[in-house]
């Protein structure tokens, strides 16, 4: 787990969210790993809702926060 | 440090932000600024948290916090410069929409930025395919005005020229921008001397230290507030009618989980967002969230507002739903009309925990009522965005308010004489609309109605009015609220019709550029609050107060109270017998 900067040059206008919260993140993202894949977030405090409160009710994966 | 020094740090850096709202309000053009206050005023620390605030509306201050954080993290610290003035409108970059702009100047002491001066005030006109720049049948942000990232309208203190020039000349009434971005300007200076002579009087090391404690004291406040709450997830759906494009309803859902001293707010499973601009952004959501646990939580507003109260607060918002919309998504009438709506979606969630604290549904809209031409007296051009209130719903307690604006703005509405002042429209009428306040043991508050004739040749006008299919929802047997309606009855003709049937529009209440011509009448009626507790439990006297004060019909006194009232002359009397056959249910 890391604090990673997102690169992006300055003419490229598309944003970052966070895995959880749907936050927008400008620079520095949280990065972990989760059964097997990294995951991004906007602060460890979405981590810690992620593990506790996202994970046991709707398991891992992208195609729940969508639907 | 003790809590009298505390209160009276809190108090100076409060003032400071009101004194800021003070010289928005007495130095801007437009009448959204001066009139309808739909702006907010905030001093912030060097990281960009909230420290203090002058809360005319929570959705801005919701939003402002969050934005002026990702800019600072966007640029760095190193970016800001005395002097300089930051601006952006970017609704996928932490604003409310497109008209919002948020503008935010860094405060030096001694060579170092201890702060930041904030305000987010909705400019009236900023260009975009219909004068007033509120699209409702938008299908992309490009639609919907002009767009600017964070970029720095003044640069150590002299006007950046070219930014200025690109916005001027891409908004409709240049003249009204000018006035309101220099109200905000000054706004700004103001609050970065007072924060600088609060800095003077108390020393640097003791307001951080002090700003510090206010935050953590208002974070303990809250949780405390919230640990009172009973623990449970609390589910509630909502549809909201059309987008505006397609005449489609769509859902929007939330599971609130109380755990502890902290609140989840998890909108999972709520419509990808829609073509039109019914979408709302992060910062939306994020502010009818903190409105709704405050009104539950906090809502004599006891704890001081920062940053502090939204630590225990959380969000599920899906990136590309219509609580998270993503680029090139439309939003306007989300901030506007899809956020009461949210807070009220939540409020009923909460309904399931505390239903002693709950209102019923508002009104749910703004009431978009946008329009612009040339002026018959000046040959100007000129535009403006107008807005009325609504009703709010029944309370365990009392009856809803009437006709006040959306819960999530707090605004005041234009006074007639400023509205004919500046504006080529006569107003015929203008009054509470009887019986739109939900039927409820306490009712909901009543919708308002305003007729307007023409008096130019020629006015374009677009409006963007929901709930005027889906009314607003009662709660505990309370009946719903009345619906928005809007009609025109043009010049030469005998009657009203809908906007459908004089022009073809798609939708009766959300459009775009219809050309009125002089002496056509346009009336409309807001939507009212939905009623608490069945309408057969209302106080009889209280029935006939509301028929003798106009607003409640006899006939529905008769139909949803089951109280029979007769007229004699101009005075209302009880018919005692038949309103106890009626209540007994032997009619």
């Amino acid at each position: 787990m890391s604090w990673v900067d997102i690169s992006r040059r300055w003419h490229d206008t598309g944003v970052t969210n966070c895995r959880l919260c749907g936050k927008l993140i400008p620079r520095r993202l949280w990065v972990v790993e989760v059964e097997g894949e990294e995951v991004g977030f906007c602060s460890t405090d979405c981590e810690r809702l992620y593990r506790d409160y996202w994970l046991p009710k709707y398991g891992h994966g992208d195609r729940n926060l969508r639907e | 440090m003790d809590s009298v020094s505390l209160h009276v740090l809190h108090n100076a850096l409060a003032n400071s932000a009101a004194e800021m709202a003070l010289v928005m309000m007495k130095t801007s053009y437009s009448t959204i600024f001066n009139e309808g206050l739909d702006f907010s005023t905030v001093l912030l620390d060097r990281d960009g948290n909230l420290i203090a605030e002058k809360n005319y509306t929570p959705s801005m201050m919701g939003a402002i916090p969050h934005t002026v954080r990702w800019t600072i993290e966007e640029f760095g610290l190193d970016y800001f410069k005395p002097g300089d003035i930051v601006v952006h409108n970017d609704p996928y970059r932490g604003n409310c929409h497109i008209p919002e702009h948020m503008m935010m100047k860094p405060i030096f002491y001694r060579g170092e930025i201890v702060g930041f001066a904030g305000n987010i005030g909705h400019v009236a006109e900023v260009g975009g395919m219909a004068p007033g720049s509120f699209a409702s049948d938008a299908r992309d942000v490009y639609q919907e005005g002009l767009r600017l990232p964070p970029v720095k309208l003044m640069q150590g203190g002299e006007y950046n020229q070219d930014v200025w020039r690109i916005i001027l000349t891409n908004h409709r009434t240049p003249r009204n921008t000018w006035g309101d971005f220099h109200a905000m300007i000054g706004s700004l200076n103001v609050g970065e001397r007072r924060m600088q002579q609060v800095i003077d009087r108390y020393g640097l090391d003791y307001v951080r230290e002090g700003t510090r404690e206010l935050m953590d004291y208002s974070e303990r406040r809250l949780r405390a507030e919230i640990a009172e709450l009973p623990d449970g997830e609390y589910f509630h759906e909502m549809w909201v009618e059309d987008d505006g494009v397609t005449d489609r309803p769509f859902p929007v859902r939330v599971t609130v989980v109380v755990r502890g001293d902290e609140v989840i707010a998890d909108f999972t499973g709520s419509s990808p967002q829609v073509r039109g601009p019914m979408n709302t952004t992060f910062v939306v959501v994020a502010s009818a969230v903190y409105n709704a646990v405050f009104c539950v939580a906090d809502p004599a507003m006891a704890i001081p507002r920062n940053s502090g109260c939204y630590r225990p607060i959380k969000f599920v918002a899906p990136p590309g739903s219509v609580v998270n919309v993503q680029h090139p998504g439309p939003s306007v009438g989300g901030n506007t009309d899809t956020q009461p709506k949210i807070i009220d979606l939540l409020l009923a969630a909460f309904a399931q925990a505390v239903p002693e604290r709950i209102a019923a549904a508002s009104g749910g809209s703004s009431s978009n009522f946008l329009f612009g031409g040339i002026h018959p007296e000046t040959g100007q051009y000129y535009s403006n965005y107008h807005f009325d209130g609504m009703g709010t719903g029944g309370t365990i307690r009392k009856d809803g308010n009437d006709g006040e604006i959306t819960r999530h703005s707090n605004c005041r509405n234009t006074p007639i004489e400023v509205f004919e002042g500046r504006y080529p429209f006569r107003t015929l009428d203008y009054r509470l609309a009887a019986d739109s306040g939900g039927p409820g043991r306490h009712r909901g508050g009543l919708g308002l109605t305003r007729t307007l004739e023409v008096t130019a040749p020629e006015i374009t006008l677009s409006t963007l009015f929901d709930r005027a299919k889906i009314a607003p929802w009662g709660l505990f047997g309370g009946s719903p609220g009345g619906l928005s309606t809007l009609r025109i009855k043009r010049a030469g003709h005998d009657s009203f019709q809908t906007f459908p049937e004089a022009f073809g529009t798609i939708s009766p209440t959300k459009f775009t550029n219809v050309v009125l011509r002089q002496g056509d009448i346009v009336t409309y009626t807001t939507p009212g609050g939905g009623g608490f507790g069945p309408p057969r439990e209302r106080d009889v006297e209280a029935v006939v107060d509301d028929v003798r004060s106009g607003w409640v019909s006899p006939e529905a006194a008769r139909r949803e109270y089951g109280v029979a009232v007769t007229r004699r002359g101009r005075a209302v009397v009880l018919d005692e017998d038949e309103t106890r056959r009626l209540r007994e249910g032997v009619s």
